[in-house]
């Protein structure tokens, strides 16, 4: 794909889409530049997860686009945009339970230098993905569970792994949904160390789902928050965090 | 670990090949039908075992495998008969791919109980046609089968299928269950796992599960006809009871009861079962009562079947590295 530097890495137009009644993502334009950290923010239930899901085409939306450097990509397979570099992780963590947690980063790594077809070439003796994938590994500090089944590991170390299937796959854009939930309130902190460190390293853009506002602030760029599937506010992370409509609704101060 | 491998392989290799010289005539039929299906159960689990995908109807590539043979055999081809079993391979490999292909995009588009289902009537679509458009497949008796060529030579008839052929079907045996090990150990193979594992997040690492998992049918069709084909001549008359749902229940079990999650299952699952299948047709005729319940035996007290029972003892034999 040829990548128009003038481009926004994503931009989303007028996107939508509704459960019945529920307005789980009304009307939202978003726009990402590249090289930034966007954290989206939002209390349970205001369409985080929902938008993701959307610019990922894991759900199609009833109306509304999805621009990955400026071309429309709304129908493509999430198989192509991964290949394009666009990839997410998931909140409820989605792994290859039956693999060894090395295993889960070879099928990635295999995908991204487009290896994955081959039927006769050996996996355990191609160097370069073994390099790659114990590269990986060490980023996010897995080393020592490489050979563990991924369903055997702590949960932790299973929200770290979601993640580091992503980059993995040597992505342009990362869209994480909630890296942190589920992981117990002193391991968050390390957990969140591990994943900025990497987008750090990386290079990537990135664009992170939080419904805690305090793990969020320290490393974005900017910030938007969401309510009722709308974008309610957004600027930098100073600004939000005195925003009163913001701390009424998401934090739940009064 | 890897000369044990080739120690293994070669006494193994060794006593396949010494086998019919020492047991009766009969056995060394039975054993040359069994290797078939142990092809076809090879084939099978890379559907089963590897993808994730259960299938209720898979002989129907069995018995494209096996009828494409004998309908090239006919005399009313005259002298475009084929006999070159090479050929009759090539061409039983080439019709279960196209099937396969065709039968695969449609059923791949559903997982679960669905794709089995749908498996399921294709073979009784199969079976159906079999026996209706009898001045094609000969109907319920079938199609004759003669002796086919092996590389170019006509082997004596009398030891044919008690003793040549053999050698023939070991041969291709080995071969397929070589291109099978490389399968299972590429990236292909581990992209399979990862479709079995999670087909959601396999799409989203860049794999397009759809074209994989037709693959995988594809590929397992292949084996069925492979299977199919060198069975044929060994029966010496291919009739529509090879494409029936019990002949495609029977490899159903068979990777079960071997092992699924196990390269080697199948193939010890094809033996296990076909030779406990005729040995009990010898002295009951309620062989398939007593065929149930020595599955549901097993099942019980082999949950991940014989060799996953057999890797978990090794593995705590030899330490984890087994
Ligand atoms: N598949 C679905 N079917 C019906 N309703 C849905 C579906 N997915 C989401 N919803 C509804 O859409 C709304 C938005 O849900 P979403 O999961 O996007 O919220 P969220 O911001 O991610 O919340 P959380 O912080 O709890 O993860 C909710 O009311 C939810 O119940
Ligand atoms: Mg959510």
């Amino acid at each position: 794909m040829v990548i128009d530097k003038n481009e926004k890495i994503l931009r989303t137009e007028g996107l939508k889409k509704y459960f019945g009644e529920v307005k789980a993502v009304d009307n939202v334009n978003l726009e990402v530049s590249e090289g930034e950290i966007l954290s989206i923010i939002g209390p349970n239930g205001s369409g985080k997860t929902t938008l993701l899901n959307l610019i990922s085409n894991m759900i199609e939306p009833d109306s509304g686009k999805v621009f990955f450097y400026g071309r429309d990509v709304t129908k493509w397979a999430p198989s192509k945009l991964a290949k394009m570099g666009l990839v997410r992780s998931f909140q409820i963590v989605n792994l290859f339970d039956g693999m060894t947690v090395m295993e889960n980063l070879k099928a990635a790594v295999a995908s991204n230098l487009g290896r994955i077809h081959r039927p006769f070439s050996s996996l355990n003796k191609d160097e370069e993905i073994t390099k790659r994938s114990l590269e990986i590994l060490e980023l996010f500090k897995l080393s020592d569970k490489a050979e563990t089944l991924a369903g055997d590991v702590p949960h932790g170390d299973r929200k770290v792994l979601d993640v580091a299937l992503c980059f993995a796959l040597n992505p342009k854009l990362i869209l994480l949904d909630e890296p942190t939930s589920g992981v117990s309130t002193s391991e968050k902190k390390p957990v969140m160390q591990r994943i900025e460190e990497a987008v750090r390293k990386e290079r990537v853009t990135a664009v992170i789902v939080e419904h805690d506002m305090d793990i969020v602030f320290g490393y974005s760029n900017r910030v938007v928050a969401m309510h009722e599937g709308k974008i309610l506010a957004e600027g930098k992370p100073e600004d939000i965090k005195e925003n009163e409509q913001v701390r009424k609704i998401v934090t739940g101060e009064l | 670990m890897k000369t044990k491998y080739i120690i293994a392989l070669i006494i193994g290799l060794l006593l396949a090949s010494v086998l019919p010289l020492v047991i009766p005539k009969y056995y060394t039929y039975v054993l040359s039908v069994t290797i078939c299906f142990a092809i076809y159960a090879l084939g099978y689990n890379i559907l089963f075992g590897r993808t994730g995908l259960l299938s209720f109807g898979h002989a129907l590539y069995l018995g494209i495998g096996a009828y494409t043979v004998a309908a090239l055999m006919r005399p009313e081809l005259g002298p475009y008969r084929i006999f070159s079993m090479e050929l009759l391979l090539l061409a039983a490999i080439v019709t279960s791919a196209i099937v396969g292909l065709g039968v695969g995009a449609l059923c791949i588009r559903y997982t679960r109980i669905f794709f089995g289902l749908i498996n399921l009537g294709f073979v009784m679509v199969w079976h159906a046609l079999l026996l209706k458009l009898y001045h094609i497949t000969g109907g319920t008796d079938g199609l004759p089968v003669y002796i086919p060529s092996t590389l170019g030579i006509t082997l004596p008839y009398e030891t044919f299928r008690t003793f040549s052929f053999y050698y023939y079907v070991l041969a291709v045996f080995l071969i397929v269950t070589y291109v099978m090990w490389r399968i299972y150990n590429s990236p292909f193979g581990l992209a399979l796992k990862a479709i079995r594992e999670n087909g959601v997040r396999a799409e989203f690492i860049g794999i397009p599960v759809g074209r994989y998992r037709l693959a995988a049918y594809v590929i397992s069709a292949i084996y069925g006809g492979i299977g199919g084909a060198l069975w044929a001549p060994l029966s010496g008359q291919v009739s529509p009871d090879v494409s029936t749902w019990l002949t495609s229940g029977d490899v159903v079990m068979m990777n079960i009861l071997g092992g699924m999650f196990n390269f080697a299952g199948p193939i010890v699952g094809a033996f296990l079962f076909y030779n406990l299948k005729i040995q009990i047709m010898h002295f009951t005729t309620y062989w398939s009562f007593i065929l149930g319940l020595s599955a549901i035996f097993f099942v019980l007290v082999f949950p991940g079947g014989i060799m996953g029972w057999l890797s978990t003892k090794m593995k705590k034999f030899y330490g984890q590295k087994a």
